[in-house]
């Protein structure tokens, strides 16, 4: 007796049905998971543009508190470039209430951090992986840097 | 002549191709992307830890460093990361690290340090383009058959001190 056995054509068209239906779940399967490596991958990218700002508050003398401000917000606008971030929804912000002593006091504070916060928003409209992942994700990283021993100092400030 | 048996299997098997090709592209599609992202990761991390270097660097008497410095400190985490690319240097162009060409070689990804003393930044790109198993088509800015492109570029202000 013969292992196989003759299909009738209703098994045919009843696996072809199968198919359209499962087909659609793991393409969608395939692309919730591309959109999460995505994520991931602009929040390695936010981290390190957020460190790299953080960083350039030392760039400016001290005292010289705009353009410190200045300096790590156009280091981190340069610096993020990843191909979901929504343009104008990057920001990064190093407020008093962190601490912060370095950016804001009158007095130079040589054993402090300075902590910086950036925030960017990830949006995969305008590409097939937009077809799962249809709301945008809002990252946050934090980051911390010791001021460093050695400044210069602005002109009229007593370091 | 065939036997029903005989047509009912050569079905099966037309039906198995088809949805093999089909799993197959999602697949290698979901294991690309993994590996995209390893690559991507490492060129984001190499980018953060030249910028560093050229950034400590450019307030120092010789100013910024050049390319080769940038490359040498970042080379073997390039070459031990990079999947479906090697790192190599390239020079920068009237004062700037050239943008991502689709001409260039693919499987190349190149390392450019540049300083720009007049505004007191530096920049470090890593840029080039990695094999692909699967056509991209994600959205992933300009695209080539077979190749996914990498495009880090940082530019942060350094402290400059007076001599």
């Amino acid at each position: 007796m013969s292992a196989t056995r003759r299909r009738r054509p209703s098994e045919g068209a009843q696996s072809v049905v199968e198919t359209a239906l499962v087909l659609p779940f793991l393409i969608a399967l395939a692309l919730g998971f591309a959109g999460a490596i995505f994520v991931l991958d602009a929040s390695s990218e936010l981290r390190a543009a957020t460190g790299l700002a953080t960083s350039a508050a030392f760039s400016a003398p001290y005292g010289a508190t705009t353009q410190a401000l200045h300096n790590i917000d156009d280091t981190f606008q340069r610096s993020v470039h990843g191909p979901f971030f929504v343009p104008g929804l990057l920001h990064i912000s190093c407020p008093p209430s962190e601490g912060n002593q370095y950016l804001y006091s009158a007095s130079y504070q040589p054993n402090t951090v300075v902590a910086c916060q950036g925030t960017a928003t990830v949006s995969f409209s305008g590409n097939v992986i937009g077809l799962v992942w249809q709301w945008q994700v809002t990252l946050r990283q934090s980051t911390e840097v010791a001021v460093p021993p050695f400044r210069q100092c602005a002109a009229g400030i007593t370091c | 002549m065939r036997s029903g048996a005989g047509r009912g299997q050569g079905q099966a098997v037309v039906e198995f191709a088809l949805v093999l090709v089909v799993v197959l592209l999602l697949l290698l599609g979901c294991a690309q992307i993994g590996l995209y992202a390893l690559t991507r990761g490492t060129a984001i991390t190499a980018a953060e830890r030249g910028a560093y270097v050229a950034a400590g660097a450019a307030g120092g008497p010789t100013g910024p460093p050049a390319t080769a410095a940038v490359y040498a400190a970042i080379r073997s985490q390039l070459a031990s990361g990079l999947v479906g690319a090697t790192p190599a240097p390239m020079a920068s162009r009237d004062g700037e690290c050239p943008t991502l060409d689709p001409t260039w070689p693919v499987g190349v990804v190149y390392v450019c340090s540049v300083g720009n003393p007049a505004a007191g930044t530096v920049e470090v790109a890593v840029r080039g383009w990695v094999s692909a198993m699967v056509p991209p088509g994600f959205g992933l800015g300009s695209w080539r058959t077979g190749a996914l492109p990498v495009d880090i570029d940082d530019v942060v202000h350094a402290a400059v001190f007076a001599p």
